[in-house]
């Protein structure tokens, strides 16, 4: 980008939706929104000539809530990873979601980090996605005419989305259906114990009737530009006459027939019964 | 252009002039002559320019100064008292926790963000709390110890 | 000099400069106050070979706060290598500060000058750079039968260490060959690479550096500008960690042109992706060992071949491949061996030293070889090692410097025992998920130059104030290390004065008396020992200027903690003494050393690693370690085993996690912390440290060298520990998740088949 004589950076940092709205009533020009702020600032400091007006997020009390309304747990955007780790109401409604989020950087990531800004950045690792998904969680946001949308976040389609090209829209939190004895949980996969991004992961949304899985949602994360259902594992799961080795070997199967050709199959077909293993496991705890 | 804000620093109410671009590391080093705060990586990775902002630990390399607009911001200079060093930089001290002493000041933050946190933390929570600090010369285990030591000193005087 | 009751040697004294760096108000190089000084920034090639046709700098310049922006044409056209100290050395001399001609992505070839840092990287951004691209040269074993990208200079050099003589008949003995990968690695210490220069008083060329080698910094950028050595002062800055990285002559003579050029105080800074491309990094090695045993485990013959890649520049890489060799003949009794070292070039960063130079890489090579050896032979491989271990008193069969009182059985022995290495061995550990399992490794390495090519020599002055306290005018680098606080502590056992009372100066070469460096593991060895000799020879000065003046004879003179007590119960302190002294002697107690090590014994060490590996995912993770070193006197146990720990990070990380890699066209793949992985807080094991201390001659007290060894034993104990608890045979380092599954998965084929 080019830098023109006339053009200099500006920020605002509304602490209101209000304010945030005569803002973007204004559209202006190279707009960027910022929140946790990590992405931003590397590409300032990579393109430090372009001259964007920046718009601080993570300022606005209104996406920082985390409630239930509806029957369902509303997550605003703002909303940190390390609130998420230790809100209640996450831990108990969408537990995966808290896992995903204790797993996400280092302390100092997650006290900046926001679930809206792991969705908006669109990077296939995002912990944060492969948990909603799981959970039927939708999006919800507006767009500078103060225009309200709502989409569901399974089978989205970044590049054709709209929305999610106007650089006017924002993110307003997402909506995670309650269900009825719901269970949920995550693994991820990196290349060391702490501060890793995803090589893979996998979200699991079930309920549970007399002790019977209900509804299984696998999904695989990491693996492609969105994540991948694993309705094969998902069916074993269901018929309870599967053991592990089957479970394991269908996420194995689902890996070999995603990313046939990568340089990384051999390996994450492998490794996946690590984290299938380790969901089966809990999975089983909690049944008993 | 040039904007103007307020915040408190190091327990001192501040106002400063700031341009969009600016990091929170920029404002504290070059504005505020607080050369504790060490740049090692300008990414959020090795965790050398950690301060506490309202009292969690944050890269400030990843922090534009304009976000922190109406925060509490502590660096290490804020942590000794009237010439005393804090609980946690005598601990460092004590247990030989710094050799090159670059990751120090980001270091002690985080450890201090931890044990406002965690006043008892046990050591899975020490390695995690510590685990966005790089360090290359004394292995973490000194640290690990002064963290410990440090707790229990807070412990004692409390109790 | 048996071990009395030493009341400062063996203590452990806190660091000299603890609370400065505990309170942050220790400034770094890049913390002091900005005053006039202009900001650089280094261009670099984007390309990995090529020409530089034509630098687009119309659009940067015009940039308000942009001062001048330099391109190759500004290079002064006198080549250089970055490693070399003295003129007589050999190295070939490919270096340039501006290149036309750019040999990896990140070489230099001009530089922006601005009033702010921010203004000289918007500047740089808006240069536009033209280049001629050719096929850079990637591979190492296809380089050494390439053509020379560097006109003039060799695609490969060689360097051959033999000694003995192959035995003809092979009755009863068993033969194994393997070829062991060792990555690149970067540095990663916390500060980046930086430099100030300006022009001072007297037409002296000032240049801060947080360097180790300050006089070499110095003979480098003489050379270059054409100036008197006396007429460049070089002052070592405090330093945010080096471990080899900052050794060479890397940022200052582009900092110091821009100084000359502009007139102005200069400060130069690198970005850590900067760092990571531009500096240097840690070379690369494939080895293949091929060794001769009978069935009792004796070693009989060993032919070791390396190719060390050594990046784009000659700089000190093939002194890297010499140093390997040589280490070779310094741990077993082998009758017989033959080294040959291949260095060559490829169009990547360049390799320099690193933190044992070469050591980590041999041994990972040569002991991760012997325990596979082991395992066909049915033996444990502790057993093994004692079997072909030196002795204390060994000479080397290669030439090189006496071993010295070599402990390394000790430490191989005490270890085992410690570590509970056969229970340990033998416990089961399992066909599920998680196996765990143990293995060790041994080394060597040196205490500085001595027998080597490089001069190794320093002189030291010391004097008492009239106050008592005492200065120390020596050439030393303060790594973090702790360099000053063990000669503190040296001469204040001498003296017979608290170590706070002892203030060592670090390098400035306009006024530090002459030394080699803070490399090759010499500093306690060689400058402890110079600064030990220096306290007692300025002990017995001040005795006989006391005794003079007191009129008394010095044998009755008594040192006792900062006072002097004479035989009639009369007490002065030392700087009562200091005065009077001045006053009727008009003398001053201090004294001047000129020193030259006479051995360069060796130091050993054997590491033992616990691992658990996770078959499923591949990920390894070490659960517990112990290291053991022969020392001969810890003169700071503390500082010591602060210097063991960081070692064992540095060298888990080889073992595991750590690999710098270029892609097909040349480009660095990871060149950020995000995608180059130190061990961090969570993976770092327990370590427990253990000492033999049974005091070399020729060392301060008994004192040898740790700073470089604690890294040496670490990948290969790692290495073999997950070899032993998988069966596998990895050779590639790091162990990588993606390779311990690879190698899993190719066991069980042949289980399958076998």
């Amino acid at each position: 980008m080019r830098r023109k004589d006339c053009e200099t950076m500006r920020a605002d940092r509304p602490s209101s939706l209000k304010e945030l709205r005569n803002i973007l009533e204004q559209r202006p020009e190279n707009l960027r929104f910022i929140a946790g702020g990590t992405d931003l600032v590397l590409h300032l400091r990579r393109f430090p000539n372009e001259d964007l007006h920046l718009v601080d997020l993570s300022s606005l009390e209104e996406l920082r809530q985390m409630e239930i309304r509806e029957k369902a747990l509303c997550i605003g955007a703002s909303v940190t990873f390390d609130e998420l780790e230790k809100s209640l109401l996450v831990r108990r409604h969408a537990s995966s979601l808290a896992r995903a989020a204790t797993q996400v950087g280092s302390p100092q990531i997650r006290n900046r980090g926001t679930l809206g800004g792991n969705f908006m950045n669109g990077s296939a690792a995002a912990d944060g996605i492969p948990p909603l998904v799981a959970l039927e969680a939708q999006a919800f946001g507006e767009d500078e005419t103060g225009k309200e949308y709502r989409f569901p976040l399974e089978g989205l389609n970044r590049s054709e989305n709209p929305l999610l090209r106007n650089p006017f829209f924002f993110l307003k939190g997402f909506r995670i259906p309650l269900k009825e004895h719901g269970y949920s949980d995550f693994a991820k996969l990196g290349s060391r114990t702490g501060v890793t991004i995803s090589k893979l992961n996998l979200a699991l949304s079930c309920s549970f009737e007399d002790g019977r899985i209900q509804n299984p949602r696998i999904f695989a994360g990491a693996l492609a530009p969105y994540p991948v259902r694993c309705s094969r594992t998902e069916t074993l799961l269901i018929s309870e006459k599967a053991e592990l080795p089957e479970f394991l070997q269908s996420l194995g199967e689902l890996v070999r027939h995603t990313i046939p050709s990568r340089d990384s199959m051999p390996y994450k077909r492998r490794a996946i019964r690590g984290l299938g293993e380790d969901l089966w496991k809990r999975l089983q705890e909690v049944r008993s | 252009m040039g904007m103007k804000i307020e915040l408190t620093v190091n327990h001192v109410p501040r106002v400063v002039e700031v341009s969009p671009e600016m990091r929170l590391l920029d404002l504290l080093r070059e504005t505020l002559g607080l050369t504790s705060v060490k740049e090692g990586c300008s990414e959020g990775e090795c965790g050398a320019c950690t301060v506490l902002m309202n009292g969690k630990a944050v890269t400030s390399c990843t922090v534009l100064a304009f976000q922190a607009r109406g925060s509490d911001i502590v660096t290490l200079e804020g942590l000794a008292q009237k010439g005393e060093l804090d609980v946690l930089q005598q601990a460092f001290v004590d247990n030989d926790a710094i050799q090159c002493g670059f990751c120090t000041p980001g270091m002690i933050m985080a450890a201090k963000a931890l044990l406002l946190e965690s006043p008892s933390p046990s050591d899975e929570e020490i390695r995690r709390g510590l685990e966005g600090n790089l360090c290359r010369c004394t292995g973490y285990l000194p640290i690990f110890r002064a963290v410990r030591d440090a707790a229990e000193r807070l412990r004692n005087h409390a109790g | 000099m048996k071990a009395l009751s030493f009341r400062y040697v063996g203590k452990n004294i806190p660091r000299n400069d603890i609370v400065e760096k505990a309170t942050g108000k220790l400034r770094y190089l890049a913390d002091h106050p900005r005053g006039s000084t202009a900001h650089g920034r280094l261009l670099c090639s984007t390309v990995p070979r090529g020409r530089v046709l034509e630098v687009h700098t119309e659009e940067a310049a015009k940039l308000p706060g942009v001062l001048r922006i330099y391109t190759p044409r500004d290079d002064p056209g006198f080549f250089f290598n970055s490693a070399m100290s003295f003129p007589d050395q050999p190295d070939l001399q490919d270096e340039r500060i501006f290149t036309d001609t750019p040999l990896f992505v990140g070489d230099a070839i001009g530089a922006v000058l601005a009033e702010s840092d921010e203004i000289a990287r918007k500047a740089r951004n808006l240069i536009r750079v033209e280049y001629q691209e050719a096929e850079p040269l990637l591979n190492p074993g296809k380089a050494l039968e390439s053509p020379s990208f560097r006109p003039g200079h060799p695609q490969a050099l060689e360097g051959i260490m033999a000694y003995g003589k192959e035995p003809l008949s092979r009755d009863g003995t068993l033969e194994t060959i393997h070829t062991v990968t060792t990555p690149r690695i970067h540095h990663a210490a916390m500060e980046n690479h930086l430099c100030r220069a300006f022009l001072d008083y007297g037409d002296v060329l000032v240049v801060e550096s947080p360097c180790q080698m300050i006089f070499s910094i110095r003979f480098v950028l003489s050379r270059i500008f054409r100036r008197p050595l006396n007429k460049i002062r070089v002052i070592k800055a405090p330093l945010g960690g080096t471990f080899g990285g900052k050794q060479e002559v890397i940022l200052e003579p582009a900092c110091a042109l821009l100084a000359l050029d502009s007139g102005r105080p200069v400060r130069l800074v690198l970005d850590r992706n900067e760092n990571i491309r531009s500096t240097r990094v840690r070379g690369g090695v494939t080895g293949t060992v091929r060794t001769l045993a009978n069935r009792e485990g004796m070693l009989l013959h060993r032919e070791v071949e390396t190719i060390f890649d050594a990046g784009a520049y000659a700089t000190g890489g093939h002194r890297v491949t010499l140093a390997m060799g040589k280490k070779l003949s310094r741990l077993y009794r082998i009758p017989s061996q033959i080294y040959r070292g291949y260095t060559t070039f490829t169009n990547t960063t360049p390799s320099g030293a690193c933190r044992g130079y070469g050591s980590p890489q041999i041994h990972a090579v040569t002991e991760i070889s012997l325990d596979l050896l082991a395992r066909k032979l049915k033996m444990d491989p502790g057993e093994l090692r004692i079997k072909n271990l030196v002795y204390p008193g060994d000479k080397d069969p290669a030439g090189g410097p006496d071993l010295g009182n070599a402990r390394i059985r000790d430490c191989l022995e005490r270890g085992m025992e410690a570590f509970r290495w056969k229970e340990r061995r033998s416990a089961s550990f399992g066909e599920e998920r998680y196996r765990k399992g143990v293995g060790l490794a041994c080394a060597t390495h040196g205490n500085g130059y001595y027998g080597t090519p490089y001069p190794d020599f320093l002189s030291m002055a010391l004097r008492i104030c009239e106050d008592g306290s005492v200065l120390v005018n020596a050439g030393l680098h303060e790594l973090g290390n702790g360099t000053l606080t063990t000669v503190a502590q040296i001469v204040a056992e001498v003296l017979d004065l608290p170590p706070e009372n002892i203030f060592v100066s670090e390098g400035d070469t306009q006024l530090s008396p002459f030394d080699a460096g803070c490399v090759a593991s010499r500093v306690t060895y060689v400058c402890g020992a110079c600064a030990l000799e220096l306290a007692e020879k300025v002990r017995q000065r001040f005795l006989r200027q006391m005794a003079e003046v007191f009129a008394v004879s010095s044998e009755e003179i008594r040192l006792d903690n900062g006072r002097a007590f004479l035989a009639s119960g009369k007490s002065f302190s030392y700087g009562e003494a200091v005065c009077f002294i001045a006053t009727k002697l008009r003398e001053e107690v201090g004294d001047y050393l000129h020193y030259k090590p006479k051995g360069n014994p060796a130091s050993f060490g054997a590491h033992f690693a616990e691992v658990a590996v996770d078959t499923y995912t591949g990920l390894v993770r070490v659960t517990d370690f112990l290291a053991v070193h022969d020392v001969g006197r810890a003169i700071n146990p503390r500082l010591l085993e602060g210097q063991i720990f960081g070692g064992v990070q540095m060298g888990i990380g080889m073992a595991l996690t750590e690999e710098l890699t270029w892609n097909s066209r040349g480009m660095p793949k990871n060149d950020s912390f995000s995608r180059y992985h130190l061990v961090n807080s969570p993976d770092m094991p327990p370590v427990r440290v253990l000492l033999v201390e049974e005091e070399e001659p020729g060392g301060p007290f008994g004192a040898k060298s740790i700073g470089e060894i604690c890294t040496v034993p670490t990948a290969p104990a790692v290495v073999n520990a997950v070899n032993a608890a998988l069966g596998t045979e990895l050779t590639e380092l790091p162990l990588t998740p993606e390779r311990v599954l690879a190698a899993l998965e190719k066991l069980e084929e042949r289980e399958k088949k076998g």
